[in-house]
């Protein structure tokens, strides 16, 4: 008997050892990963020179790791064993209420934010109104989802710092968000169409001085499964919805990405549809420069510096602009001076968690 | 190459595997040394020679210590230069020459050459066998091959444990490779690769959070979760290492000597030095301490052995003065313990003496953790007196660490071997053998996957 149980555990060892090596050496090689939203490492060129002089040890170890068989569901596995045994966190991800994940913060730098504060500061005294809105992220809002004992940075006094040293017109959200449920992706960090039309209420009220427009939502996808989800690495949680945000009163519109000559007739890029990253259906994602233009004839003109959380307002703001502007100061390197016309509404809007890590504000000036 | 890597476990090994298993006999010596040579040589080329080297001469000196019986002695002195000269240089003559630099003495230059892997183990290892032979606990060695299998035999060569060369002169010669050790070394290896990918890893995380925590978040609490962690992340590391090669051993055919055994149930810190790392602290024993003349000329001469021993111990694990100081602290602590100590702990109950020691060893592992002694000056601040006892960071960290940390606790005790560990003539439990080995590999190659995950939030450039 002892025996039998002896060799059936060799033998399956040899068996995981040996299949997998096999298995491995079969598989294609992938160039890009969409759940780590990066290119993968190819095969290191063989020489001598290589192997004496450069790093082909770690080259063939990143080459190796990266195209491994069953990477993701590897990744899976160690994600369910992770809750299993408990644990609350995953790859700086709470595994939160109903299927809802949440990005994990401890601690944030400090001089940053105040540096950012100032650099701001010195773009808003440059001129007559600047608006200034900070999202706050789930963290945050959705408090009551997190597990007990889930620890983040107190983004709330990072809000109020920052409200009360920036002198620009500071458009209050947390109140208005703490009212509502669902107003964030559950796989995805950015806020969803209702979040976004919190946001945009927000503006009608304390910036544009008017009464919301009408939308209507129609479905586009229910299979969004955000970078939340890959980082935490629960990939058999539900997709979330995207939405195609529509004004009641039809609205004509055309974009224009990076100055390039394409011009699109919408603001949404359905291709996006059909890749993992569809929040990138709003306007395409991240670009440094985006101008849309509307049917609107009332001269009324945005330009917004922005991170992603302000690409789900955009189908908002084209019910209220004849043309907006949108730049990313991460890849942006032009002169905002000379961008920046003399009646626009100028908007800063970022979410916090971009605000305490990102480190281009200093081209505001 | 480590063994927790997937190019190890489903490249290096089951290649190295099927031509050793598929070698005449007569050629496996042979053939692990090549294949330990390309192990080595995977990560730094080049110190290949230097080990080829070390190989070499040791030999020599072997040969030279059996053949001229009379100059025995002179020769001694040489090998030991030459050993001690080779690590001294590539170890620590940076070190050195900081210090002389500091003393306002610019002559050197630091060279910032890296260290060759596995030096320290590698050096003790190989110059044992001439020393084996001059004492005549062992023969000549008559095969170079053999001889250069022994010292870089891939399993141990890296971190141990090391090898005596008494301990394993005949199975160079000739081994048994059974159906039986072949599965005692899975069994060995698989536990090891989980106490190094499952318990040590993630301790490591959870150490490397709570030491780089801001002052303005610590509290007194999590100062001690932190150095826990830490000495569970260096006890599962180093021992789940020594399990993997004792289990890689096992399935050529070798069989090592043990190199930990439960060293944080030790009753005292003479217990857990009897416990940690033994194949080291036996070494320094056989090679150093008894040598110097052990404990036979009195109390000061006995004194004076132990703090040279430890103080060089410590300066075996690294070139800096935190290893001096962590060497020290324990041949204080050893001598405190010769002298009188060991009488009033036995008049203690159980518990204060494992309190006693368990307290000391944390205390060890702050000064081994920092290199510099104001962070552990700092470190030791925040964990006798900050102003914060427990806060909501050591809640967050308790809580989602919290099955590793029993997990660890129990995985230190003989508890779950001696109960579950299907070695032990357990029929039953024998049966979970095969699901065993296969729940672990899955679970330690996603850890290991899971490592190298790097999901980019933002767009891509």
């Amino acid at each position: 008997m002892k025996r039998k149980v002896q060799y059936l555990t060799i033998i399956l060892f040899l068996i995981f050892i040996f299949g997998l090596a096999i298995a491995n050496v079969f598989i294609v090689d992938k160039s890009f990963s969409a759940n780590e939203n990066r290119y993968l490492a190819s095969m290191p060129e063989i020489s001598l020179d290589n192997i004496f002089n450069n790093d082909f040890d770690e080259e063939f170890d990143t080459y190796f790791n990266d195209q491994f068989i069953f990477r993701d569901q590897w990744i899976m596995l160690k994600s369910l064993y992770q809750q299993v045994t408990l644990n609350i966190a995953n790859n700086e991800v709470y595994y939160a209420k109903d299927q809802n994940l949440i990005s994990q913060e401890l601690s944030y730098n400090e001089a940053l934010v105040e540096n950012n504060i100032k650099y701001i500061n010195n773009f808003v005294s440059q001129y007559p109104k600047v608006n200034f809105m900070l999202i706050p992220t789930a963290a945050l809002i959705n408090k009551n989802l997190l597990p007990m004992f889930s620890y983040n940075y107190d983004q709330l006094a990072v809000i109020n710092q920052a409200y009360s040293n920036i002198e620009a017109n500071n458009i209050n959200l947390v109140d208005s968000l703490l009212k509502e449920d669902d107003i964030y992706f559950k796989t995805d960090h950015h806020w969803n169409e209702k979040g976004a039309r919190i946001g945009y209420e927000a503006i009608c009220d304390q910036v544009l001085n008017k009464e919301p427009n009408n939308f209507n939502y129609q479905l586009v996808a229910d299979d969004f499964k955000g970078t939340l989800l890959s980082r935490a690495g629960t990939f058999w949680y539900e997709g979330d919805n995207i939405y195609h945000i529509e004004p009641e009163n039809s609205i004509q519109v055309e974009m224009q990405i990076d100055q390039d000559e394409k011009i699109y007739d919408s603001i949404y890029v359905d291709e996006a549809l059909d890749t993992k990253d569809k929040y990138t259906y709003y306007e395409g994602g991240n670009h440094a420069y985006v101008k849309i233009n509307t049917s609107l004839n009332n001269g009324k003109k945005a330009f917004i510096i922005k991170d992603s959380y302000a690409h789900i307002l955009i189908p908002y703001l084209i019910s209220e602009y004849e043309e907006i502007e949108m730049i990313d100061l991460r890849y942006f390197r032009q002169d905002l001076k000379e961008m920046i016309e003399e009646n626009d509404d100028i908007y800063i809007i970022y979410s916090v968690d971009s605000f305490i890590t990102d480190t281009n504000f200093v081209f505001l000036n | 190459m480590v063994f927790s890597s997937l190019v190890f476990l489903f490249a290096y090994f089951p290649i190295t595997l099927f031509i050793m298993k598929i070698a005449p006999i007569k050629y496996r010596n042979f053939i692990l040394l090549i294949v330990s040579l390309f192990f080595y040589g995977w990560s730094e080329p080049k110190y290949i020679i230097l080990m080829i080297i070390s190989c070499i001469v040791n030999y020599y000196f072997g040969h030279l210590i059996t053949i001229k019986k009379n100059d025995a002695k002179k020769i001694l002195v040489l090998l030991v230069i030459f050993n001690l000269g080779l690590l001294g240089f590539f170890k620590y003559y940076d070190f050195f020459v900081g210090i002389i630099n500091s003393l306002g003495i610019n002559i050197l230059k630091p060279l910032n050459i890296p260290l060759p892997v596995g030096i320290s183990f590698y050096t003790f290892q190989a110059m044992s066998y001439p020393i084996d032979i001059y004492r005549n606990q062992a023969d000549e060695q008559k095969s170079l091959v053999n001889f250069m299998c022994y010292v870089t035999c891939f399993p141990q060569l890296i971190a141990g444990p090391i090898v005596r060369y008494k301990d394993i002169a005949k199975q160079l010669e000739s081994r048994i490779e059974s159906a039986d050790q072949f599965y005692e070394g899975i069994i060995r290896f698989v536990n090891g690769l989980a106490k190094k990918v499952l318990l040590a890893n993630n301790a490591g995380i959870l150490w490397e959070a709570i030491s780089a925590t801001s002052q303005d978040q610590m509290s007194t609490a999590l100062a001690w979760l932190g150095i826990i962690a830490y000495a569970f992340q260096i006890y599962f590391d180093f021992s789940g290492y020594s399990d993997m090669a004792i289990g890689l051993g096992k399935m050529f055919g070798f069989d090592f000597l043990e190199n930990f055994n439960y060293p944080y149930i030790a009753s005292s810190i003479t217990d857990f030095w009897r416990r940690w790392h033994i194949s080291l602290s036996t070494w320094f024993k056989d090679y150093v301490y008894i040598p110097l003349g052990g404990s036979r000329h009195g109390m000061l001469m006995t004194c004076r052995n132990l703090l040279i021993v430890w103080i060089l111990t410590g300066f075996w694990h690294g070139a800096n003065w935190n290893f001096v100081l962590w060497g020290l602290f324990y041949g204080l602590i050893l001598i405190f313990e010769k002298v009188i100590g060991l009488k009033l702990l036995k008049k203690c109950p159980s518990f204060i003496r494992h309190g006693y020691a368990l307290f000391f060893i944390l205390i060890g592992w702050v000064l081994f953790a920092f290199t510099d002694i104001s962070s552990i000056i700092e470190y030791l601040k925040i964990m006798f007196g900050h102003q914060v006892l427990v806060n909501d960071l050591f809640m967050y960290y308790l809580r989602n660490n919290i099955f590793l940390l029993i997990v660890c606790t129990l995985a230190s005790t003989p508890i779950i071997y001696t109960s579950l560990n299907p070695l032990k003539h357990n029929r039953n439990l024998e049966m979970l053998a095969p699901v065993w080995i296969i729940v672990i590999m899955l679970l330690c190659v996603a850890f290991i996957c899971d490592a190298t995950y790097n999901p980019f939030l933002y767009f891509r450039f």
